[in-house]
C-alpha cells in the first residue's frame, strides 16, 4: 500500500552480494576454541557440578580478621614501594634506550635493531619469571621484585617512548640538525620536550600496573603482600586471606581512582 | 673561574613543575628505599651470582628428550590464553552494554556493573589463579577462569567507554522507526563501538599469553609449572629452553597482533592499554 | 480519520525554556504540510512530539486515533517514518541493512540478533531502495555515500516501515540546492503516489512555496500562520520572522529576514 505497486520482477536487480566471510571466521574461531577445550580436557560440567563447592569455598572468606592489619598495611606499603622503584628503574632504562629504538633518530641501523630487540626481549620476559631468576641469584626480598618489574616494564616504556618520538613532527629535529646540534642535544631540546605529556601518561600507567603486579611477586619470594597472601592461603587461614585481599583490593581501587584523576589533569 | 650558567627562564632557575616533580620523586625514592631494602653495594656484590646463574644455563647441552613435553606445555599455555580471551570477549559484550552510561537499563545497574568490573581488574591473574586453584583444584581450568576474570574487567570497561562516545544520531534514527530497546543497542550502538573492541581484543590476547606462561607457578596449568620446577631443582639446561620458547611465542604473537591490528583499524581509533 | 491530532500541546524543557506554547493542529492523510519558521521557533520540538521523540509537558498527541503514550509508542512509530537533517544512518552498516532497520519494529529482538531478516522484509527493503533509485548501492557501507544519497537511504528506511506518515526534520538543511530539490521531489512524489502524509520542517520560503499543500508558520512556539502557500504573503513572512519583544535581537532578525527575502 505504501510503496508504489511495482511487480517484483520489474525491480532493478541488486548488484551481486559481496561475500561475507564473517560467519566462516566466527565458526573457525569457535571450532579452534572448542578443539583447544577438548584437548585441555575442560568440561563445563566441572563448574556446574562443582558449583555448590565453589559457593561454599568462597563463603569461607566471609569473616575477615583484621587483627594483624598493621603488618599487612606495612606489606602493602612494601608492595607500593616495589612498584615505585621498578617504575623509576624502567623509566631510566627506557630514557636511555628509546632514542636508539626510534627509527628516525637512531644513529644507524645497527643501533636501531639492537635497541629494538633489547626492548622486545625485556617485554617478552614475564615479570614473575624475571622475579624468579632474580630471587634465585640475589636472594629473597623486595629488591629482586623491583628489579624484575623494572626490567619488564622498561621494555614497554621504551617501546612507547620510541613510538612517540617517531610521531614527532620531523621539522623539529631538522631545525636542531640545522644549528648543528648533536644527538643528545637533539633529544634534550626536540625529542623529550615534544613528548613530555605522553611520557608522563605512560609512566603513570606503568606505575599503576607495577603496583598491581607487585602484589603477586611475593608468591615467588620477591617481597610485598604476596608472600603473606600465599602463606595464609596455603595454611587455609581464610580469615587472614580475606583481610589481605580486602586491603589489596581497596588499595588498588584507590590507586586506580588516583591515577585516572592525575591522568585526567594531564590531558 | 666557573662560567656563569643559568636556565632559560625569567628567574634563571629550573621550571617549577620540573623541580617539584623531580624533588618529590627523589624524596619518595629515599623514604621508600628501606622498604625495598635497597642496597647498591649488595646488588653489585651479587652481580657475579647473576652471571653464574646465566652461565649455568649454557653449561650442559639442551635436553632434547624434553622437547615433546615442552611443545605440549607451550600449546597448553597458548590454548589457555585463547580460550580465556574468547570466553571473556563473549561475556564482555553484554556486560559492557550494562556498564555504559548511555546503554544501561538503569543507572544503578550501570554503577554496580562498573564497580564489579573494577573489582575484577583489581587483582592480578596470579592471585585469581591462586584463589581458583584453591576452589576447584589444579589444572588449566582455574587458570582459564583467572585470565578470563581479569580480561572481562578490562574488555568490558573499554567496550563501555567506546559505547559511551558513539554518535547519538543513528540511535535516534533507529528509535524513530519504532525499534525496541535491544534492537537500538544491537543495530545502532554495537556497529559503532565494535571496531574499537577488536583492537582491545588483540591487546588483551597479547597480554593473556604472557600471563598464561606464569600461572603454572600456582598450579593453574601451562608451562609455568615446568618453569618453577626447573628453577627449584636447578635444572638450568631445561630452564633456558623454556625461556627461549616463551620468548619466541610471545614475540611471534606480538608481531602477528601488531600487523593484524594495523589492518583491522587502519585509520580507526588507536589505543594503548590493557 | 485524521493522521495526526495535536491538542493544546505545551513543551517546557527542564532548564525553563518553553519551546512550544500551546499548539493545536490536525494533519490530514496524504497531504504535504510544511512547518515554516526561523531557527529556534520550536519547529523541531513540535515535529519530534508527533512520534514521541519528545514528550509534551501538557497536552495530547493522537496518531490515527491512538493516543501517544509509553505503551503505544512502538506501535505508533512503526507507521510513522522519520527523515533527519543529519540522515542518522548507522554508517558502519551497509545500505541494505540500514533500510532493513525500518522493519525492526515488526520483528522480535531475538530474531534480529543474527542480522537475519525474512524474505518478505528483503522484498520490501529492495522495493524501497528501488524507489529512491539506489539499488546498485545496496551492499556499500552507508558512510561511503554522498550526503544526497545518504538522505535517500534515510527515505528508503522510512519507506520500508510501510508508513502512512513521514516526518522530515529539516531534510535538506545539510544538502546543496541541486540535491535538495531531488530530495524534496522524491518526498513530494511519495506523498502523492503512495498517499503518505508528509510533514516537513523547512526554513526556506522558496521550497515551501514550491512543494507545500499547506503551510503552518511557527514563531516563538506559537502558530502564526496556517493556510495554503498562495496565502503566504510578504507581510506574513515578515511577521513570521519578526521578534518584536526582543530588541537586542533585532539585528539578527533583520539578517534572517533578509536572508529569506
Amino acid at each position: 500500500m505504501a510503496v508504489k505497486p511495482l511487480a517484483a520482477q520489474s525491480l532493478p536487480p541488486l548488484p551481486p552480494r559481496p561475500r561475507n566471510l564473517m560467519p566462516i571466521w566466527a565458526t573457525a574461531l569457535i571450532g579452534v576454541v572448542w578443539l583447544a577445550g577438548v584437548q585441555l580436557d575442560i568440561s563445563p560440567k566441572t563448574l556446574i557440578y562443582g558449583w555448590d563447592d565453589i559457593v561454599e569455598y568462597f563463603s569461607r572468606y566471609g569473616h575477615p580478621d583484621f587483627s594483624q592489619a598493621p603488618s599487612y598495611v606495612k606489606l602493602m606499603l612494601e608492595t607500593i614501594a616495589m612498584g615505585f622503584w621498578g617504575t623509576i628503574f624502567a623509566f631510566v632504562v627506557a630514557f636511555f634506550i628509546a632514542p636508539f629504538a626510534a627509527r628516525n633518530l637512531s644513529p644507524n641501523a645497527w643501533t636501531y635493531n639492537l635497541a629494538r630487540e633489547a626492548l622486545n626481549f625485556m617485554r617478552a620476559m614475564p615479570d614473575v619469571l624475571l622475579a624468579l631468576v632474580f630471587v634465585a641469584s640475589f636472594g629473597l626480598g623486595p629488591l629482586p621484585g623491583a628489579l624484575a618489574l623494572g626490567v619488564h616494564t622498561a621494555g614497554f616504556l621504551g617501546k612507547f617512548f620510541a613510538e612517540s618520538l617517531e610521531r614527532v613532527d620531523k621539522g623539529r629535529y631538522e631545525a636542531l640538525d640545522a644549528v648543528g646540534a648533536g644527538f643528545s642535544q637533539k633529544m634534550m631540546y626536540a625529542g623529550w620536550p615534544s613528548i613530555l605529556r605522553e611520557m608522563s601518561g605512560y609512566t603513570l600507567y606503568i606505575l599503576d600496573r607495577n603496583i598491581r603486579t607487585g602484589a603477586v611477586l611475593g608468591l615467588v619470594g620477591a617481597g610485598g603482600i604476596g608472600i603473606a597472601l600465599y602463606d595464609t592461603l596455603r595454611m587455609f587461614e581464610y580469615d587472614q586471606s580475606a583481610a589481605l585481599l580486602i586491603i589489596l583490593i581497596v588499595t588498588i581501587m584507590l590507586l586506580d581512582r588516583l591515577s585516572s584523576f592525575v591522568r585526567g589533569k594531564l590531558h | 673561574m666557573l662560567p656563569q650558567l643559568r636556565w632559560p627562564t625569567p628567574d634563571g632557575l629550573p621550571p617549577r613543575a620540573m623541580w617539584i616533580t623531580l624533588g618529590s620523586v627523589i624524596f619518595l625514592l629515599v623514604i621508600s628505599a628501606p622498604l625495598v631494602e635497597f642496597n647498591l653495594l649488595f646488588l653489585i656484590s651479587k652481580l657475579d651470582d647473576l652471571f653464574m646463574f646465566i652461565l649455568r644455563m649454557f653449561e650442559k647441552p639442551p635436553p632434547l628428550d624434553y622437547l615433546p613435553q615442552l611443545f605440549e606445555k607451550m600449546l597448553e599455555t597458548l590454548e589457555m590464553a585463547l580460550i580465556a580471551t574468547v570466553l571473556a570477549a563473549i561475556i564482555s559484550l553484554p556486560i559492557g552494554v550494562l556498564a555504559a552510561r548511555n546503554a544501561t537499563p538503569h543507572p544503578i545497574v550501570g554503577q554496580i556493573t562498573r564497580d564489579l568490573l573494577s573489582f575484577f581488574r583489581a587483582l592480578p591473574e596470579l592471585v585469581w589463579a591462586l584463589v581458583f586453584v584453591s576452589a576447584i583444584g589444579l589444572g588449566p581450568l582455574p587458570g582459564i577462569l583467572a585470565i578470563a576474570v581479569v580480561s572481562i574487567g578490562f574488555m568490558a570497561k573499554f567496550f563501555a567507554e567506546s559505547i559511551e562516545v558513539v554518535e547519538i544520531g543513528p540511535i535516534e534514527g533507529l528509535r524513530a522507526t519504532g525499534a525496541g530497546w535491544f534492537q537500538v543497542r544491537y543495530f545502532a550502538m554495537l556497529p559503532q563501538a565494535l571496531p574499537d573492541f577488536v583492537g582491545t581484543l588483540l591487546y588483551v590476547l597479547d597480554h593473556n599469553i604472557r600471563a598464561a606462561t606464569v600461572l603454572g607457578i600456582v598450579g593453574a596449568g601451562g608451562i609455568g609449572f615446568d618453569l618453577i620446577n626447573s628453577i627449584r631443582y636447578f635444572e638450568f639446561e631445561r630452564l633456558i629452553v623454556i625461556l627461549l620458547a616463551i620468548y619466541l611465542a610471545v614475540t611471534i604473537v606480538d608481531r602477528l597482533s601488531d600487523s593484524l591490528r594495523n589492518r583491522v583499524i587502519s585509520g580507526g581509533g588507536y589505543r594503548h592499554g590493557s | 480519520m485524521s493522521a495526526i491530532v495535536m491538542n493544546q500541546v505545551v513543551k517546557t524543557y527542564p532548564n525553563g525554556t518553553s519551546a512550544v506554547k500551546g499548539i493545536s493542529l490536525t494533519i490530514e492523510p496524504g497531504s504535504f504540510t510544511v512547518i515554516l519558521g526561523p531557527s529556534g521557533a520550536g519547529k523541531s520540538t513540535l515535529l519530534r512530539m508527533m512520534n514521541g521523540l519528545e514528550t509534551p509537558t501538557t497536552g495530547t498527541v493522537h496518531v490515527h486515533n491512538t493516543l501517544l503514550t509509553r505503551k503505544t509508542l512502538r506501535t505508533v512509530r512503526r507507521t510513522v517514518g522519520m527523515v533527519f537533517q543529519q540522515f542518522n544512518l548507522v554508517g558502519r552498516l551497509n545500505v541494505m541493512t540500514n533500510v532493513l532497520t525500518g522493519r525492526l519494529a515488526y520483528r522480535s529482538w531475538l530474531g534480529s540478533m543474527l542480522h537475519l531478516f525474512r524474505a518478505e522484509d528483503f522484498e520490501i527493503a529492495h522495493e524501497a531502495l528501488a524507489r529512491v533509485d539506489l539499488s546498485e548501492k545496496a551492499w556499500i557501507r552507508a558512510d561511503q555515500l554522498s550526503g544526497g544519497q545518504q538522505q535517500r537511504v534515510g527515505i528508503a528506511r522510512a519507506l520500508a516501515q510501510k508508513p502512512s506518515i513521514i516526518l522530515a526534520d529539516e531534510p535538506v538543511a545539510s544538502l546543496d540546492p541541486l540535491t535538495s530539490a531531488e530530495v524534496l521531489d522524491l518526498l513530494k512524489s511519495i506523498c502523492k503516489n503512495d498517499n503518505i502524509a508528509v510533514v516537513a520542517n523547512l526554513h526556506q520560503v522558496e521550497y515551501t512555496r514550491q512543494y507545500a499543500d499547506r503551510v503552518i508558520g511557527i514563531n516563538a512556539g506559537q502558530v502564526i500562520f496556517d493556510g495554503p502557500p498562495a496565502a503566504l504573503t510578504d507581510e506574513v513572512i515578515e511577521a513570521l520572522y519578526r521578534r518584536p519583544e526582543v530588541i537586542e535581537e533585532a539585528n539578527h532578525v533583520a539578517a534572517t529576514t533578509l536572508a529569506y527575502a
